[in-house]
């Protein structure tokens, strides 16, 4: 008999790539730069201090959990790094500090060191500490009253509050070219769709996040965008508008394929990345909130262990 | 990278981040510019999104189109409209039932004659007085005849300054009680709009245009 190591796991089925978790962390935060930067030369200053700022933060939450809870030391593998800057890049550039470092807490510390750390988190640790904070201080995530100082080029009003209160027809000035490049308010890495899709795609070609959740995200943002809009184009825009505003390109791309929240199986993957695409225009159209992505994908968190029970039988065992 | 790098690695990011927000956030601190970009007025009927730099670019506007107690040329920049127009306050014209203008105290009691105000009418031709808004139009200003408001202001505000009584030219709350603050925005926002048949008029399907935020 050869030389065999018996492996015993809490529970099936597991995805490996062969890298380890900080290559995959370093990888994920550099793709995240094609997104943030853009975001920093738009607003400045004051986006590089949010970004940093939480950063570090989420770095030294993790440190301070460490040692509180007698744990070795974690931060080496990247990921409270990486959920500082994800978080980062949903906010606005004027996010104050205080609210920065509240956040990476709920985000680092509540969302995932006390479910056990990484790969326990039952939700994307980002985008639970980001509803946490918009639901505590709504005022400071409203883009329009946030970004109210910045004079661009383009009509700085924040396009999902134009079509939730006016229709469809009052989003008609914005060109979906303008949009890809980034010509909207919004968070800071969130608006800047080529650099988002292209982060995404080599995180996709490395291996690092599943094609199979983003491109059904995508699709269920598609689908469900083009049957409102069928049923009735004054009122619901087009799927394109969907796809480049708000949080729907991060939200592929860098939400809803964190590891530990989702699933692993083929059709689980899409099945979740759909109803994450659908349920966010669904909150969009008839919801009351302005952007759906953020519950979406705490939903799809939700039901994620749930969705893995869909896997291929066990080969050779009886029914 | 060795585990043990890895940590120097993320220890060296901590600390170079944190030295740049910090940085950042205690060297920038966000001043509003002047005049504003844009403005948002939160109110109990949906937030209103005023974008003050696209009204200031529009041809034909000026400052004291809106800022109507703004003299060109001041080096101050304007005030905002509360401090004149409180929320709690009431509108009160200078004159009419609820003005402070007291007509019987000027004509009875402060040795004032009809012609010092009425300055075409004479007491012994009897009648009475001609209404002076029928030669001093509002809004109509000319070399030759002051408008309503300016012969108003100077009228009143000369005498006063003359007599040594009160109120005089800074004084504009003895003779004006404000208007409420909401009076005052749809006032001008809407009174401009509709004289130019641009931007959301006072209509109904046009509130939610402005209180869409
Ligand atoms: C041209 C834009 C505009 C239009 C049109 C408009 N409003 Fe307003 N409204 C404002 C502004 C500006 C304010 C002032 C906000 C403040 O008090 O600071 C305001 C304030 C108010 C308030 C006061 C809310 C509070 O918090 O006290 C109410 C109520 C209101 N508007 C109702 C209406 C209704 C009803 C209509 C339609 C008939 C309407 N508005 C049309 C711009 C507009
Ligand atoms: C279409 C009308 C309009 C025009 C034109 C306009 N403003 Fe204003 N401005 C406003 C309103 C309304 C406010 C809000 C005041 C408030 O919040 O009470 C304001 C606020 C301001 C403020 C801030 C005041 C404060 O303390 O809140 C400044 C400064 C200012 N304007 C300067 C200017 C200058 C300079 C110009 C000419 C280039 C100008 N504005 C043209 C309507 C206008
Ligand atoms: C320095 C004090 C002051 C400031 C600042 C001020 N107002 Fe006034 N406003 C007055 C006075 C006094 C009157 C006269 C009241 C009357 O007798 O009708 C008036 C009258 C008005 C009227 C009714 C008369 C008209 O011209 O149609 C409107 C509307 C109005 N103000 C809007 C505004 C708005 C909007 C702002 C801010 C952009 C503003 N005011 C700023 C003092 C002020
Ligand atoms: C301090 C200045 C002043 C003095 C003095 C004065 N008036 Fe007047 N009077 C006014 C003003 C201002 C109005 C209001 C005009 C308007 O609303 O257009 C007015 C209105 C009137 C009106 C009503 C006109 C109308 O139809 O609106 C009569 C009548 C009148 N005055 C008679 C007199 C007589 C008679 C005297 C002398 C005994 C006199 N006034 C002295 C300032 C004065
Ligand atoms: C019959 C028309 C008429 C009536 C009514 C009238 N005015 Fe005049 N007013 C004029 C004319 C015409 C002038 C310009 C004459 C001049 O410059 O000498 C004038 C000029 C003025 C001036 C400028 C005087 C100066 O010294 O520069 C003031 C102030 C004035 N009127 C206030 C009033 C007031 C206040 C009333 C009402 C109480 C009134 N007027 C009623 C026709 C009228
Ligand atoms: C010809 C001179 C004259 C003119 C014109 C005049 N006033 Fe007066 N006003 C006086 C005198 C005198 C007093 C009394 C001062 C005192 O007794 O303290 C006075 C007092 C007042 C007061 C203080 C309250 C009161 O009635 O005792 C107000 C308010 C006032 N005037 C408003 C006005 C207004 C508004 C106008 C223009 C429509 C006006 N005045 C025109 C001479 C004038
Ligand atoms: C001595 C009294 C007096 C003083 C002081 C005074 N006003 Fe007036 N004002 C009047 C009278 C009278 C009118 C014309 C009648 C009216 O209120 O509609 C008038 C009209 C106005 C109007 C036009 C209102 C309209 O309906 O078109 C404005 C704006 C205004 N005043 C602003 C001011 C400001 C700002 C100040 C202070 C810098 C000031 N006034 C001080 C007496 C006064
Ligand atoms: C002095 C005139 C004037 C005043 C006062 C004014 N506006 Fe306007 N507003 C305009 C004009 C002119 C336009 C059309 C601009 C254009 O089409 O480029 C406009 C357009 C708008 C629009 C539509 C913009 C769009 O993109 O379609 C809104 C909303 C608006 N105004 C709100 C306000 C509010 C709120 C206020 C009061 C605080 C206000 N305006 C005061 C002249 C004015």
């Amino acid at each position: 008999m050869p030389n065999t190591l018996k492996l015993t796991v809490s529970h099936a089925p597991f995805w490996h790539n062969g890298s380890s978790i900080s290559s995959k962390s370093r990888n994920i935060l550099l793709a995240s730069l094609l997104a943030v930067v853009p975001g920093c030369y738009q607003y400045g200053m004051a986006a590089v201090g949010v970004v940093t700022m939480s950063i570090a933060s989420a770095i030294i939450w993790e440190l301070l959990i460490n040692f509180i809870s007698r744990r070795p030391i974690s931060v080496g593998d990247g990921n409270a790094a990486l959920i500082g800057m994800i978080f980062a890049m949903m906010l606005p550039a004027t996010t104050p500090w205080w609210a920065v470092v509240t956040g990476t807490f709920f985000a680092v510390v509540i969302a995932k060191e006390i479910f056990g750390g990484i790969g326990a988190n039952p939700f994307n640790p980002a985008v639970l500490a980001m509803t946490i904070l918009m639901l505590s201080w709504g005022n400071l995530f409203d883009f329009n009253a946030a970004l109210l100082n910045y004079s661009f080029n383009f009509k700085a009003v924040y396009p999902l509050v134009l079509s939730k209160s006016f229709g469809a027809h009052a989003v008609e000035p914005f060109a979906l070219m303008d949009l890809l490049l980034g010509k909207q308010i919004g968070g800071i890495g969130s608006t800047c769709g080529i650099g988002l899709i292209l982060g995404g795609v080599y995180l996709i070609l490395r291996g690092f996040i599943r094609w199979e959740v983003c491109f059904s995200f995508l699709a269920g943002i598609i689908i469900a965008a083009l049957c409102f809009n069928i049923l009735n184009p004054e009122l619901y825009a087009g799927p394109g508008f969907h796809l480049l505003t708000g949080y729907t390109m991060i939200g592929a791309f860098f939400l809803a394929t964190e590891d530990s929240s989702s699933p692993v199986n083929f059709i689980p993957m899409l099945i979740y990345g759909f109803l994450g695409g659908a349920l966010t225009i669904l909150i969009r159209n008839i919801g009351t909130h302005i952007d759906g992505v953020l519950y979406a994908i705490l939903i799809i968190n939700l039901v994620n262990p749930l969705l893995d029970k869909i896997r291929p039988k066990a080969i050779g065992k009886g029914v | 990278m060795s585990l043990k790098n890895e940590l120097k690695f993320v220890y060296v990011i901590a600390i170079i981040c944190l030295v740049i927000g910090v940085f950042c956030y205690s060297s920038l601190p966000a001043k509003s510019p002047e005049p504003p970009v844009r403005l948002m007025f939160k109110t109990v009927g949906g937030n209103v999104l005023f974008d003050h730099q696209a009204h200031g670019d529009v041809p034909g506007l000026a400052c004291e189109d809106c800022h109507h107690t703004y003299k060109k040329g001041e080096t101050d920049v304007p005030v905002s409209c509360e401090t004149c127009h409180k929320a709690d306050s009431k509108f009160v014209s200078a004159l009419g039932d609820n003005g402070k203008f007291d007509h019987e105290g000027h004509s009875d009691d402060y040795g004032l004659s009809c012609n010092d105000c009425h300055h075409n009418y004479y007491e012994e031709d009897g009648g009475e007085p001609q209404p002076c808004s029928d030669c001093h139009e509002a809004g109509v200003v000319d070399d030759y005849m002051p408008g309503r408001v300016q012969a108003f202001h100077k009228q009143c505000i000369s005498c006063h300054e003359d007599n040594g009584a009160a109120p005089g030219q800074s004084d504009c709350e003895s003779c004006h009680a404000p208007r409420k603050t909401v009076e005052a925005f749809h006032g001008q926002c809407i009174k401009c709009h509709e004289d130019l048949h641009k931007g959301p008029s006072g209509s109904d399907e046009d509130c939610k245009k402005c209180h869409g935020f």
